[in-house]
């Protein structure tokens, strides 16, 4: 299919969106959806031909959604968070699927123009955080989210926040955009546990915005463990004095991943935490794209992202350290470790440094390699056999990251979960 | 960074050696035989038929120009200049007298005097340290040393214009196949107007006795400089090649687009080292040599290695790659490199490694020091392909930043598809420690002194790489380059 059919797709989109709002069509919200429409007309799907899309190519992902006719089974429910006392967001492709509420520090409400109207924070950050030039996605879901989620968290939060995506098989649309903002007010904290249930007709292509104020804490966990997902998402944080935002994102299953994270260190004190493990076999495709944007002093970030490919799959790790003029005293560090099980699997790695200023501390280092043939010899040696001797190994490379989850019983799933992968 | 500030008298004397003049900047009045300004296929044809080249020549030269029309400029590097008019440069300067030279009283004195400046004397160069120089002014070699030595051995080294000529199998065989015609903009249109430059051919199983070396030097006003040098050796060859350059100071941007293509056959090893020290324009970022330069190995044979060592100091904008396509089986690349910015100087420089054969091993050691308001980017690719079998790379690039008001940037690209492969790359950015200078300052060192040694030891690893000659002119060139912008 060609990008201008694409577009076309897009304007009869927007053009439904439109004609359900019986004629409010002059409100903040739609205006800015206006704008995104236009700046993705005029950039389109991107191709491998934009420095950032070097190495993932999204238009036969994006084909498959609009023709399959295939209609998967409906979406299971989330295996990921089993028996956990959790506040349930479950975010839909037709709307909030759980009632707005208020409870222990946490309102949840739905983005309308009212509110946006209505809310100073709200206008100020609803498409500020992730400007719709970020990238092509950014504005297709700008201009053509359905369901647009505001959650504010005022204190400290105790249970973990489940937000629960679902695209399941009945949806009239093959690219659910659903939108959330999260607000962190000053002394805040929370953990929040993102799932995805997709179908394998669907492309999910979520938006997040996050604004962390001074002081509060954030540890937001993105779990994929689905075969069937195929994910298109981006997010961003503005964090500030002494805050911090973690993000752990944890790719167990999925067809194709695309994710791109930025953290903007705004205030001194700031911090920002970046984890992935990409567990990956057959076909399967997962980017992480991440920036770590230093503007202010004595910030301080990390980043591990570890991949384990098999089969023909490939890997994608794309991480800018960016530290402006002003952020003297930066330490910012990086790590990108790759272990490829197979002959067919690939890694394309391209960590960057870009350095403004001169009193910093900063690193990165990316490897790629197979497992260690001593270490295996070793194992062996000790009676171990062979095969589960990788196993062991490999499962300890995942371990590195998977064990920041900080949720115990999720920790505990992701753990089984990748062993049974790797058993098989 | 309070003891990182020099006092005020130390930063007059610090003022005296960043704001001194470019050293080398002068103009040799030598009697220049120019093109008018442009490029046009009659250009092409009349550099071709001055250099007296052969129809194929030419041929190629014209093909390479059409498809040089079609192309654009390369914009993603990360360097910032005003766009380079193309139309608005000399394409041809050679000097008018061409005297057919035995021995170095026949040279143009003045010519000589240009080198004794440079502190390069031919004739000391021949005396004593027994280096081959084929030294080129502007666009035509003059003269030739040690020619008759290396013939015993079989060895070729000669201008680009003579091999044409007399060795056009080689030239026709090798010419473009390491840097194809289309590989990138510049290296298009060296191909369609390339000047001079030197052929190497190395004999099976020859060691050359000698290092060889050759100084560019551009030196007529608005010329540009389109060298072409080509290096083969032969199965179980040897050759080490220095390259070297100093400009004299000119206001209007110069461009130099260059074009290096390397072969080593089976067993055979190449060194190719570089000081580079263009003008870099003054101190308000006016002028200065713009470095657009392609330069490419191949390993072709198994067990073949070959190795590039630069030192960059000089250039207003380096756009500068060397790399190397390791097809042969256990062949060996290397990339060590130092990259000093200062003023307005941007440097975008790093490497390429294409894993193809088995058991193929590269290293980069890669180090930039960024002063003033410089800008400095380390960009590479590490490349393993679906059969290269047990490949191997060690990356290391350290960017040092001295003054708040530079930059250091590093674009690494990893891209592996054999699960035999072990690659390892890691970056670190920083400034000089202050409880290091602050070590050194108690032991009675100053801090211009103490900065001095610490840069000199963390370029230890790549300097220790270059032959013995241009160890010394490069620690000087470090000193000259990084002197007084502590603070």
């Amino acid at each position: 299919m060609s990008t201008d059919n694409f577009n076309d797709y897009v304007s009869s989109s927007f053009e439904r969106l439109e004609r359900r709002l019986n004629g409010h069509v002059n409100g903040p919200l739609h205006n800015l959806r206006r704008r995104a429409l236009r700046q993705f007309i005029d950039v389109g799907i991107p191709t491998r031909r934009m420095e950032d899309w070097k190495y993932t190519s999204v238009i036969n992902v994006i084909n498959d959604a609009q023709f399959s006719s295939e209609k998967g089974a409906p979406a299971p429910a989330p295996a990921a968070l089993p028996n956990e006392d959790v506040y349930h967001i479950v975010i839909t492709p037709e709307g909030l699927d759980s009632a707005p509420f208020e409870a222990d520090g946490l309102t949840v409400e739905v983005l309308t123009d009212e509110l946006v109207i209505a809310d100073e924070r709200v206008r100020s950050t609803i498409g500020a955080i992730l400007p719709i030039d970020t990238t092509p996605f950014v504005a297709m879901n700008t201009a053509l989210h359905t369901t647009g989620v505001v959650i504010r968290i005022t204190g400290n939060v105790t249970k973990p926040i489940h937000l629960d995506l679902i695209a399941h098989d009945a949806s009239p649309d093959p690219l659910p955009s659903p939108r959330i903002l999260v607000l962190a007010s000053e002394h805040a904290s929370a953990t929040i546990v993102e799932t995805v249930r997709s179908n394998p007709a669907a492309v999910l292509l979520p938006v997040c915005e996050i604004e962390c104020q001074a002081n509060a804490h954030l540890h937001w966990t993105r779990v994929l463990d689905d075969a069937n997902n195929r994910h298109i998402s981006a997010m961003a944080a503005n964090v500030y004095g002494n805050g911090s935002v973690t993000v752990t994102t944890c790719i167990v299953d999925a067809a194709f991943v695309r994710n791109d994270v930025v953290i903007r260190l705004l205030e001194p004190g700031a911090q920002g935490f970046l984890f992935g493990v990409s567990v990956l076999d057959g076909q399967q495709f997962a980017d992480n794209h991440t920036v770590v944007d230093h503007v202010m002093p004595h910030c301080h970030s990390e980043e591990l992202y570890k991949g384990v490919y098999d089969d023909g799959s490939t890997g994608v790790f794309n991480g800018k350290i960016f530290v402006r003029q002003d952020a003297q005293k930066t330490t910012a560090y990086q790590s990108n470790r790759s272990l490829l099980l197979s002959p067919n699997a690939q890694v394309n790695a391209k960590p960057q440094l870009e350095i403004w200023a001169d009193d910093v501390k900063c690193s990165h280092g990316a490897t790629t390699g197979a497992l260690d043939a001593d270490a295996i010899f070793y194992l062996q040696a000790r009676g171990i056999p062979k095969a589960e001797a990788r196993r062991l190994l490999t499962m300890a490379f995942a371990m590195e990251v998977l064990e920041r989850v900080p949720v115990e019983s999720l920790r505990q799933s992701l753990e089984r979960r990748m062993e049974q992968r790797l058993s098989r | 960074m309070s003891n990182l500030q020099p006092t005020e008298s130390e930063s007059t004397a610090l003022d005296d050696v960043v704001q001194g003049d470019y050293k080398y900047g002068f103009t040799s009045n030598i009697e220049q035989e120019t093109l008018p300004k442009g490029l046009s296929e009659d250009v092409i044809r009349f550099i071709s038929e001055r250099k007296g080249e052969p129809d194929w020549m030419l041929e190629w030269r014209l093909s390479a120009y059409r498809r040089w029309l079609d192309m654009t400029e390369p914009t993603w590097a990360n360097v910032k200049y005003p766009k380079v008019d193309f139309q608005d440069i000399i394409y041809w300067a050679a000097p008018k007298k061409m005297p057919a030279l035995n021995s170095l009283d026949e040279v143009d004195p003045e010519l000589l005097a240009t080198f004794e400046k440079l502190g390069i004397p031919l004739e000391e160069q021949k005396m004593l340290t027994g280096v081959a120089v084929d030294a080129v002014l502007d666009s035509v070699s003059v003269k030739t040393t040690f020619q008759e030595a290396l013939k015993e051995k079989g060895i070729i080294f000669c201008p680009m214009s003579e091999a044409v000529r007399d060795y056009p199998e080689l030239v026709k065989k090798y010419l473009g196949s390491v840097v194809p015609v289309t590989d990138n903009y510049y290296a298009a249109l060296n191909s369609a107007v390339f000047s001079d430059g030197s052929f190497v051919y190395i004999p099976k199983g020859v060691r050359c006795p000698m290092e060889l070396s050759t100084y560019f030097r551009i030196n007529a006003r608005n010329t540009g400089q389109f060298e072409r040098t080509l290096i083969i050796a032969d199965e179980g060859s040897y050759v080490s090649y220095l390259e070297g350059c100093t400009a004299p100071q000119r206001d209007e941007n110069q461009l130099h687009a260059a074009v290096v293509e390397l072969v080593a056959h089976t067993d055979a090893e190449i060194k190719y080292s570089t000081v580079q020290n263009w003008f870099p324009g003054d101190k308000d970022g006016n002028g200065g040599i713009y470095n657009f330069v392609t330069k490419r190995g191949i390993c072709e044979g198994a067990r073949s290695k070959i190795s590039w060592t630069q030192v960059e100091t000089g250039s207003a904008i380096t756009w500068k790659y060397p790399s190397v396509v390791l097809k042969g089986a256990d062949s060996v690349g290397e990339f060590y490199s130092v990259a000093v910015t200062n003023h307005h100087q941007q440097a975008d420089t790093g490497t390429k490694m294409f894993h193809l054969g088995k058991n193929t091993r590269s290293r980069i050691v890669s180090k930039g020091i960024s002063a003033g308001v410089s800008q400095n980017s380390y960009r590479g690719l590490v490349k393993v392909a679906r059969n290269a079998q047990n490949a191997r790379n060690f990356s290391q690039c350290d960017s040092l930043l001295i003054g708040s008001t530079c930059g250091a940037h590093t674009f690494p690209y990893l891209e592996i598809a054999n699960q035999t492969a072990t690659v390892e790359h890691e970056a670190t950015t920083s400034k000089i420690g202050e409880d290091i200078l602050f070590y050194c300052n108690q032991r009675g060192l100053s801090t211009e002194e103490a900065v001095a040694l610490i840069v000199n030891g963390y370029a230890k690893e790549v300097l220790d790489q270059l032959p013995m000659e241009f160890a010394v002119e490069a620690r000087k060139l470090l000193a000259i380059s990084l002197e007084g912008s502590v603070g």
